[in-house]
């Protein structure tokens, strides 16, 4: 079984590929097709759960979570759906879940996630202090716990998170919600370079990434690039994706 | 039952028992982690707590009277007393966590408020304490909430504040909160938060209780001078619970049974209500673990409530705790029953009570009778005025006609 530190170790590429998708949006019929298709360009997948009041999230995710919670997609179907489908098995794939949806049954619920094939979990609303009692009980389900950095995060927790970190560290690059920003912020940059100095653990930038030049600016710099919002527009707007999916996928080689 | 220190919540973790604690984005942990430091460094600071108490005293107009309320006594065969919070400078309690917490932002150098709003109440408070300090502000409230409380939209646009209309989910306070974090994790430096109930990630519910313990403090005292003795019960409504838990606080260690009553709407098992703690179920919205209204699947549910004070699906996590070790009792009060609280306390006293406060009213009025005592002595909160409802009875009186 691969272990996804390993995989940023023993990548091949500049930039490991993470795209962001909400699930059962705008269909899960849809979406198997997609990432089926898709899977050897995808090193990691995030799947978000929806949930009724994702604060993290700018307006374009906001939307699609609500749109999915109303279509009935939640975390049991979601469970199901991964259960019959080809996906977690083909794809290394991890969830963006908020912290309700699971903390009761946790355990149980852990277990559910790992005979389904997930590798690990990032959840938005629980920073180290919460998460920190609950790290043994992930190892347990050999499951990752992804913990975030922000910009406003002070020095001596950095020390604390990075030593504390299971798995690869989601940099948060901007003070504010999810969504596509038009360049990349001088302080964002400053900001990752800053963590790098802290740790060897693997660095992924998240958070207003929208074209393959940006992607290419991250090179040398992070691990590994989350892009989610920027999809998500797409397929809101019935957009077709392949192409500029493609595109943001060879930024990263 | 061993006894508990209940004065010593929440702990450095900011839990009280298992409730609280601090769910939120990593961007917000930093504001957060300086907002507690703050409070620590100011909550003994002479020049701020003499200048809380110059604005309680001279501009919100404490202490606030315990009133006797003779008529109403007479009829339920009980002595009732209300803390007239409804008498404070914009007509409910919530300005005295406005004040607190402006001052609070004032002496971090903040430059601009943000806050959330359901009745609009804690939106005016904030836009009053706003004007009063040179800040700019903020306000964040549903659509439906803006539609149904026009008066106090056009109240904060008076005052100088920028109200949003939050359009997304259900259009009420819990949206309206969401709105209101997504702004502060925008502009954590420059922005202060200043939340209106004892809800969202610590150190809130313990600043905001902090700042409305002043309401139990001064009945504590105004009750042993009037009664000599302590009241038999407390009695307030419960939303998210700031009311209710600055009365019931200096109370905690008496020998004084303490009831808080959550917003039933039309029956628990209609399934249009707001009563969180009654509903049973635990969660995490907005920051904290509490009593959280939520469907099988996580996903937090619609509530209804007759009052937008109550209308919230948690319920703050000191007053979690409080109902999961006994020591408050929480039941509720229907639409209906506070409706009857509302009529009885406008035609035998000429109050007319905020709807929230008439909950509690409703309340004792519907269960007196399981009161054991003779003349039970009962300090009801009243913690705001009626005005702002008026809207919402004149539809009902229509509807009843119609």
């Amino acid at each position: 079984m691969v272990n996804l530190l390993d995989k940023f170790r023993e990548k091949k590429k500049s930039l490991l590929f993470i795209p962001f998708f909400v699930s059962g949006f705008p269909s899960f019929h849809f979406l198997e097709g997609f990432l089926i298709r898709n899977k050897d360009k995808i090193d990691i997948l995030e799947l978000g759960i929806p949930f009724s009041d994702p604060i993290a999230d700018g307006p374009i995710l906001q939307e699609i979570n609500y749109r999915a919670m109303i279509n009935g997609v939640n975390l049991g179907s979601t469970i199901n759906w991964l259960a019959k489908t080809e996906i977690s098995k083909k794809i290394d794939t991890i969830l963006l879940l908020y912290f309700n949806l699971v903390q009761k049954d946790l355990e149980s619920k852990l277990e559910k996630f790992r005979e389904v094939g997930v590798k690990g979990l990032v959840i938005p609303d629980l920073p180290l202090e919460e998460a920190e009692t609950l790290v043994p009980l992930f190892t347990k389900f050999n499951l990752d716990l992804i913990l975030f950095i922000s910009p406003t995060t002070r020095e001596e927790r950095i020390k604390k998170i990075v030593k504390i970190a299971p798995s690869f560290l989601y940099c948060i690059s901007v003070k504010g919600v999810t969504g596509e920003r038009e360049t990349l912020l001088e302080e964002s940059i400053a900001f990752v370079k800053r963590v790098r100095k802290e740790t060897d653990k693997p660095l992924v930038w998240g958070f207003g990434i929208r074209s393959g030049e940006q992607i290419k600016t991250l090179k040398g710099l992070v691990d590994g690039v989350i892009v989610g919002s920027a999809f998500a527009k797409k397929i809101l707007n019935n957009e077709d994706l392949q192409e500029y999916f493609d595109e943001l996928y060879e930024a990263t080689l | 039952m061993k006894e508990i220190d209940l004065k010593k919540f929440p702990d450095e973790r900011g839990y009280f028992g298992e409730f609280g604690g601090r769910f939120v984005p990593e961007t917000l942990v930093e504001p957060l982690l300086r907002l507690e430091e703050a409070y620590k460094k100011y909550k003994e600071d002479e020049s701020f707590k003499e200048e809380y108490n110059y604005y309680l005293k001279n501009y919100v107009g404490r202490p606030t009277p315990l009133y006797f309320a003779k008529n109403l006594s007479k009829k339920l065969k009980a002595k009732i007393y209300f803390k007239r919070e409804d008498l404070c400078h914009t007509g409910a309690h919530k300005i005295n966590n406005a004040i607190g917490q402006a001052l609070l932002a004032k002496y971090m150098g903040k430059k601009r408020l943000i806050a959330e709003t359901g009745a609009g109440q804690h939106g005016v408070a904030t836009a009053t304490v706003a004007a009063l300090f040179g800040f700019k502000c903020t306000v964040y409230m549903g659509e439906e909430d803006c539609k149904r409380q026009k008066m106090n939209v056009l109240r904060m646009r008076l005052l100088g504040a920028e109200v949003v209309p939050v359009k997304v989910g259900s259009k009420t306070l819990k949206e309206a909160i969401n709105e209101a974090l997504r702004d502060w994790v925008s502009n954590p430096e420059d922005s202060y938060y200043l939340l209106g109930s004892v809800v969202g990630p610590h150190p809130y519910p313990m600043i905001v209780r902090d700042f409305q313990r002043i309401i139990g403090d001064e009945a504590k005292k105004q009750i042993l001078e009037i009664e000599g003795r302590m009241p038999d019960y407390l009695v307030a409504s419960v939303g998210g619970g700031s009311n209710s838990i600055g009365l019931f606080y200096p109370f905690l260690e008496e020998k004084v049974k303490i009831i808080g009553v959550e917003g039933g709407g039309r029956g628990l098992e209609s399934g249009f209500h707001s009563a969180s703690i009654n509903f049973r179920r635990i969660g995490v919205l907005h920051g904290a673990k509490m009593y959280l209204i939520q469907d099988e699947n996580g996903n937090v549910a619609p509530t209804h409530s007759i009052s937008a004070g109550l209308d919230y699906p948690g319920v703050g996590p000191e007053h979690s705790f409080l109902a999961k070790i006994g020591r408050v009792k929480y039941d509720l009060a229907t639409d209906e029953v506070a409706l009857k609280g509302f009529y009885a306390l406008s035609e035998l006293e000429g109050i007319i009570p905020a709807l929230e406060s008439a909950h509690a009213i409703g309340y004792v009025i519907e269960h007196r009778d399981s009161f054991p005592e003779d003349e039970p002595l009962i300090i009801i909160n009243l913690s705001g005025r009626g005005d702002k409802d008026l809207g919402i009875i004149y539809g009902y009186l229509e509807g009843e006609n119609g």
